[in-house]
């Protein structure tokens, strides 16, 4: 009796310990049967749901040997889940083998029941999440049955091989978007001589270099595509505000670019569980209309939702995209005058206790010495400019100005030139003044890469030609 | 009955003879793998031998001696990766200890006291046999009975009741023999210890012509061995004796004055001020005229703050360290610290806690940094985890926190510096009277409290014109020339580059002042391993258990600790502040 309550008070405590620190211990609890005389291939004989898998497994190159050299944990389909597809599995080598890899993956994995994703990289590549108890969106029959050289789980259903988003999007080219995305790696958007990447050629794609390599298999990404009127029309809508050298074929193109990119995120989500609002990769956001949502595929690495309604043809669609940009003080791009020692980046609190950090030049003796920070591409339309700029170690305000110069194009004798496009007044920065000020706004009539420079006094007196900054915004409005 | 003995003895000896006949040389000769006592402790260089001994079974120590005081505490916390005892003692609900928990049982300390008290009774024997002449005697017991006492000061704070052993012991369970040992009370602890090292011949370190302060494999041995005066001072601090305990640690921080060599009287355990034209000194700092910029903040190994837990000895090294042990590849496993601390070749089994992190945060350097420089060379970040890297910068490199050689787990045992001595010294002053050393010492030192900028005769000013120990020459004048010893001490807060504290309340400056000292030793010395110690001796001082148990709820909270109420309740009792005395095998 004595002996049972110890028992009862070390379990309890077991049990409360488990609680706290979680999962792998709970996995003890769903142990399954082990029989470590006995090779995987024996065990998996001896189960009689296993059969059908196992003899496509036996039938394919996996490139690999289940002889007992290394371990593996394979997730068997049940016998009645893949009874169908066997048949037509056979007459596909390639097909059969990428199948059957598909279940394999190296090591012992037992059955994740928390809620905590792991991520399993199975033989073919593929990475497939395991979490409460499913692997993919499949369940498990048996789990943890083990054996000399690894593991077997028992499932429902087949985990069927899926694309990875870019194989998707080069497959499927019924659409006119996954045309042009597919373009991308031979067509080149600028004429900036920029990206040769000789690894990779595909990273001479603007879209799987600037936005993200939607290759790989560990991210994941939900992708929307606009079925053909739906993209012609978000195309056209946005042509104004990519407006390229006036030249229409590009401009069209760049437009194509911009609707496209940003119909892209960082996460994978099914339709059920699809936020109302989104934020792209490139930093836009994003609304959809769930019943604008006509198919929903389901790849390696995230979604596809395919959408038969055009996003851009109202001004909120418009504003959603138009994300606002931001360039932090202390990442310029080069100065009109060397002064290292008295260039500062400097850490500052601001009044809500967030960190920043700035740059700030003093004493440099340079009238209208000049910070040049080097923007990518801006949207033809006009923007609002606005810095946030802290003096706070001197006890006299001082003034600094704000100019943007359009793209460089070579000028006179081949010299690299830029043209003025906007040039602020000299601006107060007041002292201990924490908030984002309004500089100005300007208007580009093309798209272009510009360049900001942020301008000291013309004096070359200490303490009068000082010029700080945390950071410049850019807001694009809507034309 | 007489007749029956003789009978086996004769049996005996006939039996002895036969064996002998037999296997005559094998008896001759002395086992080689073994010595016997009488070979043990014959010359000078034996007992060398055993004091080396004693300290290589110390060493074995560091692991508990950082668990208890800083786990315990608020100023380290558990990763994911610990194990559940690790979170026990974080926890630090004593009431919830497993019975096999290996961190807290205190049988590794009780093997070194042991040691200790063979080594001690021995030396008296060679002293008595002559083999040891006086100087020679009295050097080498001293150091052994301040280890011993050290140990149990540690086992008194962390138990509150322990055996007092003094005997040498051949079975060491014989220490659980109530009958023999009973357990006795910390407050009756601290006498007995006092009376142990005031009884010591020597308090001072091994004379440079000893044979124990050769160089062993390129570590220099003067801070090797325990310094006996901030020992004494430690437990008269503990005891509430502030005059004793000041008069103690200012022997230590004058220990090298007068010496004929103006390095050891000007800066040794002085907090000497920053180098700004070459940053080769132990300051938190930047380059010269460019401290607005944070990429100059110096960050290194060999200039600066961070550099006195891995710069090699050189003087500045020995401006700051009292004592410290070294832990070698070369014998044994190497830095035990790497396994807890490390996230490339450790286990990353700790972290700092939110508590420090938010300390450091709260201070504002003079040149309006929002945070203390020395949260980023006490603690890195490695991708969102944070790191302790005290104990690693003689293993990893800077920035990547990649071992620069794997198989060499260099590294030290932090155990006293001047930082923690001067802090110690104004927590005594600070309760003696002396408010104002106390707060000079805490934040820009002696010599800008004590003066008067208008006047450039400093015959009268920028000294303290206390008696001793409270008395600070912090002259520095040049028409009449003065250059007291103290002129270079820029105080613990002045040397972090962060502004003085202010004492709002000029009534209540005794607690005020100790409040800051306090939190001072956090920033300053966090995972050193006085964190416990610190926390224990103010609730013990003030009779204030909200004290301890609020800095233990505010850690445990802020890590989202469910039981940090419940903790917080359980530390209001002292009973509570004590780990069970589990011994194991």
């Amino acid at each position: 009796m004595k002996n049972t309550l110890i028992y009862v008070i070390a379990l309890l405590g077991i049990s409360s310990f488990l609680q706290q620190c979680g999962d792998p211990w709970e996995d003890h609890i769903n142990e399954g049967l082990t029989d470590i005389n006995q090779s995987l291939i024996q065990r998996l004989e001896n189960e009689a749901g296993a059969s059908t898998f196992l003899s496509l497994l036996k039938e394919a190159d996996l490139g690999v040997e289940l002889d007992g050299t290394n371990s593996y944990t394979i997730f068997v389909p049940d016998n009645q889940s893949i009874g169908a597809i066997a048949a037509e599995l056979r007459s596909d080598k390639g097909a059969l083998s990428n199948f059957v890899k598909n279940h394999i993956a190296v090591s012992t994995h037992r059955l994740n029941t928390s809620a905590d994703t792991i991520q399993l990289t199975m033989l073919n590549g593929k990475i497939l999440d395991m979490l409460s108890s499913r692997i993919g969106e499949v369940s498990f029959l048996k789990s943890n049955q083990g054996s000399s050289d690894g593991l077997y789980h028992i499932l429902a259903a087949p985990l069927m091989p899926q694309q990875n988003l870019w194989e998707y999007i080069t497959a499927q080219q019924d659409y006119k978007q996954n045309q042009f995305l597919s373009s991308l790696s031979t067509y080149k958007l600028y004429d900036d001589g920029l990206l040769d990447s000789e690894e990779d050629s595909l990273l001479n794609n603007e879209f799987l270099h600037f936005v993200g390599d939607v290759r790989l298999e560990k991210d994941r990404f939900t992708y929307f595509v606009l079925q053909d009127v739906a993209f012609d029309k978000d195309v056209s809508a946005f042509l104004p505000y990519v407006n390229y050298r006036n030249e229409a074929d590009s401009s069209i193109q760049i437009s194509r670019y911009y609707v496209a990119r940003d119909l892209i995120v960082r996460r994978a989500y099914n339709k059920e569980g699809l936020p109302s609002e989104l934020t792209t990769m490139s930093g836009g956001k994003l609304v959809v209309d769930k019943s604008a949502i006509v198919e929903s595929i389901q790849l390696s690495n995230g979604y596809v939702h395919v959408l038969d309604a055009a996003l851009l043809d109202n001004t909120q669609g418009v504003t959603n995209k138009l994300a606002s940009f931001k360039v932090e003080g202390e990442e310029p791009s080069s100065f009109s005058h060397s002064r290292p020692s008295n260039t500062f980046h400097r850490d500052r609190q601001d009044p809500n206790g967030l960190l920043f950090r700035d740059i700030m030049v003093q004493n440099h003796g340079v009238s209208m010495f000049t910070i040049n920070y080097r923007l990518p591409h801006f949207l033809s339309t006009s923007y609002d400019v606005y810095w946030r700029a802290l003096n706070d170690i001197q006890a006299n305000v001082f003034q600094q100005r704000l100019r943007i110069l359009g793209e460089e194009y070579p000028g006179v004798l081949g010299a690299p030139t830029r043209d003025e496009m906007y040039l602020s007044p000299y601006t107060d920065v007041p002292l201990m003044n924490y908030d984002e000020v309004y500089v100005g706004s300007f208007e580009l009539s093309e798209f272009q890469q510009v360049m900001a420079q942020l301008m000291a006094a013309a004096s070359t007196a200490n303490g009068v030609n000082t010029v700080v900054l945390d950071y410049l915004r850019f807001v694009p409005k809507v034309k | 009955m007489k007749r029956k003995n003789l009978y086996g003895i004769l049996t005996a000896v006939v039996l002895v003879g036969v064996n002998l006949s037999s296997c005559s040389k094998f008896l001759e000769v002395e086992p080689k793998e073994v010595l016997t006592e009488d070979q043990m402790y014959r010359d000078i260089f034996d007992a060398d031998a055993a004091v080396i001994g004693v300290y290589g079974k110390f060493l074995g120590l560091a692991e508990q001696h950082v668990l208890w005081n800083e786990l315990r505490a608020d100023l380290l916390t558990v990763t994911p990766q610990a194990d559940p005892y690790l979170h026990e003692l974080s926890l630090n609900d004593v009431t919830a200890i497993s019975a096999n928990n290996p961190y807290v049982n205190p049988r590794k300390f009780y093997e070194v006291i042991l040691t200790c008290n063979d080594v001690l009774k021995n030396f008296t024997a060679m002293r008595n046999e002559n083999k040891l002449d006086v100087d020679q005697y009295s050097a080498r017991y001293s150091d052994i009975m301040a280890v011993r006492t050290w140990i149990y000061l540690q086992l008194g704070v962390h138990f509150g009741k322990v055996p007092y052993v003094t005997d040498p012991l051949e079975n060491m369970d014989e220490v659980l023999d109530q009958s023999k040992y009973s357990f006795m009370e910390f407050n009756q602890l601290l006498p007995k210890l006092i009376a142990d090292m005031e009884a010591i011949p020597s308090k001072r370190i091994y004379n440079t012509d000893e044979s124990l302060r050769l160089s062993v494999d390129g570590f220099i041995m003067e801070r090797f061995f325990i310094n006996k005066y901030a020992l004494l001072g430690d437990l008269y601090l503990w005891h509430n004796d502030y005059t004793k305990a000041a008069d103690a640690y200012k022997n230590v921080m004058t220990y090298y004055d007068n010496q004929g060599n103006d390095d050891w009287t000007f800066n040794y355990y002085k907090l000497k001020e920053r180098s700004v034209t070459d940053n080769n000194d132990l300051s938190i700092g930047y380059l010269r005229n460019r401290e607005q910029d944070v990429r100059t903040f110096i960050n290194s190994k060999t200039q600066g703050w961070r550099s006195m837990f891995s710069r090699t000895q050189d003087g500045i090294w020995n401006s700051e360290w009292v004592w410290t042990l070294p832990f070698s590849s070369n014998f044994g496993q190497g830095n035990p610290f790497i396994r807890y601390f490390a996230i490339n070749g450790g286990e990353y089994l700790l972290k700092p806690s939110q508590e420090i992190i938010d300390q450091w945060d709260n201070q504002t350097q003079w040149n309006g940094v929002p945070y203390d420089g020395r949260k980023v060379l006490s603690v890195a970040d490695a991708d969102g985890m944070p790191v302790v890297t005290k104990y690693l910068d003689q293993y990893t490199a800077l920035g990547t926190l990649v071992p620069i050689d794997q198989y060499n787990k260099g590294g030290k045992w932090f155990l006293y510096r001047a930082a923690k001595l001067h802090l110690r010294f104004a927590e005594a002053a600070n309760r003696d009277g002396k408010h104002k050393v106390a707060y000079a010492l805490l934040n820009n030192g002696i010599r800008t409290n004590y003066d008067n900028s208008a006047s450039s005769d400093k015959t009268d000013l920028q000294q303290t014109q206390l008696p001793w120990p409270y008395d600070f020459d912090a002259r520095m004048g040049q028409v009449p020339y003065f250059r007291g010893v103290w002129h270079r001490n820029e105080g613990i807060r002045g040397r972090a580059y962060l502004r003085n504290r202010v004492i709002e309340n000029p009534a209540d400056s005794l607690i005020h002042i100790e409040n800051y000292l306090v939190e001072e030793s956090a920033l300053e010395q966090a995972f050193e391993g006085s964190r416990w110690e610190d926390l224990l001796r103010i609730a013990l001082r003030r009779s204030d258990p909200a004290y301890l148990a609020d800095k233990v709820y505010n850690k445990l909270s802020k890590d989202g600790n469910p039981n940090a109420d419940a903790v917080r309740s359980k530390l209001m009792q002292q009973e509570n502040w004590y780990l069970p005395f589990r011994w194991k095998e």
